[in-house]
């Protein structure tokens, strides 16, 4: 609307003309939001007169209307950061923009703590160059830095006093319950599905006109669905599902199908959070723990869209602990804590793709290039030496692939750094964004009809003949044709369900705290909410086996069973930090004396299992959660580099050190893999200050790592007092953890000593 | 002539064999040395694909063959199949011409496998004698394994094998091994970027892992 305005106040003889050029563009992270905005923006044109026309441009547009938008811009183009990328790709896009007056971050929470923020940050300071006068706007919910995430939309070097932030003053009204088992006693201590829950949702599903169900997993989604339609055979028809493997056409088919009430329920992950509000949805149900205030605000808002209408959610726990993090979560919501987004800073490959896109477009006067990204929030550290490294990079390769062609991408004419060669820049321009998926296999009918995409590995276990369920039916496996995989309905009622990778989100940081608030509660025998009245039964077995630790308390617990010596922690911190701390302990024990150890954890604590005992009261002190030597010895323990070279497949793949391939004829993800860690070993080997390498590693201590939480924590455990207890069985706050599979291993024992103690998994007759 | 200790010396069919930790066997009666899938060229078969990486595994396996070279009195090297990964061109084979010709004293001998799709030209450049199968009793050599004549036992690559070995306390590790059966054995894959086949061995077959350094029976 200030956009219109500004226009009618500066031509105030001749509002109604058209063909204005570029005026506004709207940056959405989500394709689904564009049609919301354009039908809005249009109704308010209509209203004051205008001629404006509205154009939407993302991944999913068509050639003829690109064509047609390149030739004439719309007044207002609704695009997404990729697309926008796309554009100052070809040529002529100074002249494009030249008309530009407003650039509009929409969820731009969204965007801050990812790269495609940093996408967004390199195309303003192209703008903010072209356009001195340029306004910029950002649409943000709540988040826990806000004004960081003001300053990285800003940029460096504006004016301070033309920067304001406006605060919507509505509070929305929210109602969380937890569904509550019926004889916590029956209730499972560990697992994540929380199917046993089903038969308790069936009022809810009743009394509102439409639920949405939330999953963490996809293949928790799946096995909902499916479970849903078994009990209650009646929501057939009713009923649909919504993942991010469910092709497009689906899912825009279950989308409108919810705006016109034609669903009582759909089961979906993330895949729903954000976009266009559904009017119908009257009730949220979350299944397990969202691990995050955020993400269940976010849910929870997916309902009660009518002014004034509260938003419902139900909380369903898969495991008796998750009922703590529900009044965790409430305790946080109450409070008004939110979690933080951090942004990438420093992110060369995303510097590295723009550089080519301007390259490819009309060349680019490193110079000046310079002083412009200077000026991002992103960026604004990098050196002249670093800067230097870059340009030779990509003149010519740098110190380790200068004998290579491939990557000689820039030729410098008359001063300007340009791509030549047209293979270079139709594989740069197919190549641009900064997701990094892995490879997709597109599922299909024999008959045609595309039902949606599974990773490549998925599909690599079956043979022809097998049936597995995907996107709510149960499918036969016909063949695998190159990148497609041909299926049709299976009579067969069982198949196995995909398992998609990742998954696991860890606690936040400001859920663990609330979380740690919530146990204390607990163990000084307050039961302030439902839920942990609920839990009173397992929590007196856990004091009776063990102990529950109050806020400045550490509880360790050292029991054996039939698979060895079980060494379990509880800091209450979240997975990743466990994952660091874990590691940690062990490679500090493991240096004392050669033993192996197995290692488990989940969102509150960590386990080493051994097949050696160990003196507890020796080596568990305060002195082995020191913080001392904690950079070296955390690299060390955790292998390091094997996480580095996993996240270098992103980086190669954004900076164009390998290409994924044409559409319809892209690389095998294991070839891709392999490429990536090769270079990756050849960076490691013969250029170390490669700047590329330099960032696998500081992304993995940042953001898998957590190397600043796993400090705060040891510093934390420092001034706790510690409890260490010898339980003679598994207590229920262990319970998860030792049966957990997923585990990582640290040994100081040599592999053929270790070769001794094990036998050989033989065939089983 | 000096062994080193991370070999295993074990006798199959009458016939004295070292299990070398580089994942080969020395056959001291014949002085033989026996290698299977060394994979030269994998790299650059992963170039054509559409990916561009630095051909490094080339130099890499040069090294190791010759250092196996100096360590056993070799009068012959015969690969089981797959000794070049894919279609190599005519430039590229001069990578390894010097390699081969430089030990005129040694025979090499090539079981064709699958993957070996060179113009027979070329083998004959780099002074390989080229078989589809060969017989040396007792031994039947192939690429992938195979029913052998009577009375003899088959020697063969291809499997890229291994096996999984698990102990108390959820210890596990999987590793590339010699799976030696009642009437065929399995050598482990030479070259370094290629994947493994995890066996289900049963009570009577012999099984030799390879750990680091060393060779050992489970």
């Amino acid at each position: 609307m200030p956009i219109l305005l500004e226009f009618i106040r500066n031509n105030p003889n001749d509002v109604d003309k058209e063909n204005n050029g570029l005026q506004a563009i709207w940056i959405s992270p989500i394709r689904s939001l564009a049609k919301e905005i354009k039908h809005s923006s249009e109704r308010a044109i209509d209203s004051l007169g205008l001629n404006w026309k509205v154009g939407v441009r993302s991944g999913d547009t068509s050639t003829k209307e690109r064509k047609k938008q390149k030739e004439q811009a719309p007044e207002i183009l609704i695009t997404t950061p990729e697309s926008l990328h796309i554009l100052m790709a070809s040529k002529g896009y100074k002249k494009y923009f030249k008309n530009l007056k407003v650039v509009v971050a929409d969820e731009w929470h969204e965007m801050v703590g990812s790269k495609r923020g940093v996408q967004l940050e390199l195309a303003y300071s192209r703008f903010k160059a072209m356009i001195p006068e340029l306004k910029i706007w950002g649409i943000s919910a709540t988040i826990g830095n806000m004004e960081e995430a003001f300053d990285v939309l800003m940029g460096e070097a504006t004016d301070k006093k033309k920067q304001v932030v406006i605060k919507a003053n509505i509070q929305k009204k929210i109602e969380i319950s937890s569904l509550l088992p019926d004889e916590i006693e029956y209730f499972p201590w560990a697992g994540h599905l929380g199917i046993k829950m089903l038969h308790k949702i069936e009022p809810i599903l009743q009394n509102s006109k439409t639920t949405l169900i939330f999953t963490n997993t996809r293949s928790q989604c799946e096995i909902w669905y499916q479970k849903l339609l078994d009990v209650y055979p009646d929501l057939a028809g009713q009923m649909a599902m919504h993942h991010g493997s469910v092709s497009k056409e689906i899912r825009t088919w279950v989308e409108n199908a919810l705006h016109e009430e034609k669903l009582k329920v759909v089961v979906a992950t993330s895949s729903l959070d954000l976009g266009v509000d559904f009017r119908p949805v009257e009730s949220i149900i979350q299944i397990g723990s969202p691990k995050g205030v955020a993400r269940f605000l976010q849910r929870a808002g997916r309902s009660g869209h009518q002014p004034g209408a509260t938003s419902r959610i139900y909380f369903v726990p898969t495991h008796s602990l998750e009922l703590v993090e529900s009044s965790a979560l409430q305790k946080a919501i109450e409070k008004g804590i939110v979690e933080s987004r951090i942004p990438y800073i420093r992110s060369f490959d995303v510097l590295i793709q723009y550089m080519l896109t301007l390259a490819v477009s009309e060349g680019f006067d490193p110079e000046i290039v310079f002083q412009e990204i200077k000026k991002t929030f992103s960026y604004k550290s990098v050196t002249q030496k670093e800067w230097d490294w870059i340009l030779r990079f990509l003149l010519t390769g740098g110190v380790v692939l200068h004998t290579y062609d491939e990557y000689k991408k820039i030729v410098i004419e008359e001063g300007l750094w340009k791509v030549t060669r047209r293979k270079f820049a139709s594989q740069h321009r197919l190549s641009i964004g900064t997701i990094v998926g892995d490879t997709m296999m597109v599922v299909k009918y024999l008959t045609g009809g595309k039902i949606g995409a599974v990773e490549e590995w998925f599909i690599s276990q079956f043979k022809p003949g097998d049936s597995f369920w995907f996107a709510g039916r149960c499918l036969e496996l016909v063949r695998v044709k190159e990148m497609t995989v041909l299926v049709r309905k299976s009579r067969k009622k069982k198949g196995r369900i995909p398992a998609w990778l990742g998954g696991r989100l860890p606690l936040s940081t400001q859920l663990a705290e609330m979380l740690r608030f919530k146990i204390d509660e607990i163990s000084r025998n307050l039961y302030t909410d439902p839920e942990s009245k609920v839990l009173n039964p397992l929590m007196d077995l856990q004091r009776h086996r063990s102990y529950i630790p109050k806020e400045n308390e550490l509880l360790v617990e050292y029991f054996e069973s039939k698979e060895g010596y079980h060494l379990v922690v509880y800091p209450f911190e979240g997975r990743f930090v466990h994952q660091g701390l874990g590691s940690l302990l062990a490679y500090r024990i493991a240096k004392k004396f050669p033993i192996s150890f197995s290692i488990a954890m989940n969102d509150y604590g960590f386990e080493l299992l051994s097949d050696q005992k160990i003196d507890i009261e020796k080596f568990i002190t305060r002195q082995i959660f020191s913080s001392k030597n904690l950079k070296d010895e955390i690299e060390q323990s955790l292998n390091l580099t094997e996480m580095a070279k996993r996240a270098f497949r992103d980086i190669a793949a954004i900076s164009g050190l390998v290409f994924k391939g044409y559409p319809g004829k892209m690389v095998k993800d294991r070839h891709l893999q392999a490429s990536a860690q090769m270079l990756f070993s050849v960076f490691q080997e013969h250029e170390m200050d490669n700047l590329l390498l330099q960032q696998a590693f500081d992304e993995v201590r940042l953001f898998q790592l957590e190397e600043h939480r796993i400090r705060l924590a040891l510093e934390r455990i420092q001034k706790q007092k510690l409890i260490i207890k010898f339980p003679v069985k598994a207590t229920p706050f262990a319970f998860p953890l030792i049966v957990d599979r997923l585990r990582e291993r640290l040994t100081s024992e040599s592999l053929e000593s270790r070769i001794k103690k094990m036998t050989l998994q033989l065939l089983k007759d | 002539m000096p062994l080193s200790s991370t070999c295993l010396k074990t006798k199959l069919e009458g016939q004295t064999f070292v299990l070398h930790p580089s994942k080969v066997i020395y056959w001291e009666e014949k002085k033989k040395l026996i290698i299977a899938d060394v994979h030269l060229g994998k790299v650059a078969h992963f170039r054509k694909g559409g990916i561009a990486v630095p051909s490094l595994g080339a130099r890499e396996n040069k090294k190791k063959l010759k250092v196996l070279l100096e360590e056993f009195d070799v009068k012959t090297v015969l690969f089981l199949g797959d000794l070049f990964h894919s279609r190599i061109k005519r430039k590229e084979l001069d990578l390894y011409t010097d390699f081969f010709l430089s030990y005129p004293e040694i025979n090499f001998d090539l079981v064709l496998g699958n993957h070996d799709l060179l113009p027979m030209a070329f083998y004959k450049i780099l002074g390989i004698n080229v078989y589809e199968e060969m017989l040396e009793a007792p031994f039947h050599f192939t690429h992938e394994p195979e029913d052998p004549p009577a009375d003899y036992y088959n020697l063969a690559g291809h499997i890229h094998p291994a096996v999984r070995l698990r102990g108390k306390a959820k210890q596990s590790v999987r590793l590339a091994c010699f799976y030696f059966e009642q009437c065929k054995g399995i050598l482990p894959a030479f070259g370094t970027f290629t994947g493994l086949f995890t066996m289900s061995p049963k009570k009577s077959d012999s099984v030799f892992v390879v750990a680091e350094n060393k060779v050992i029976s489970v």
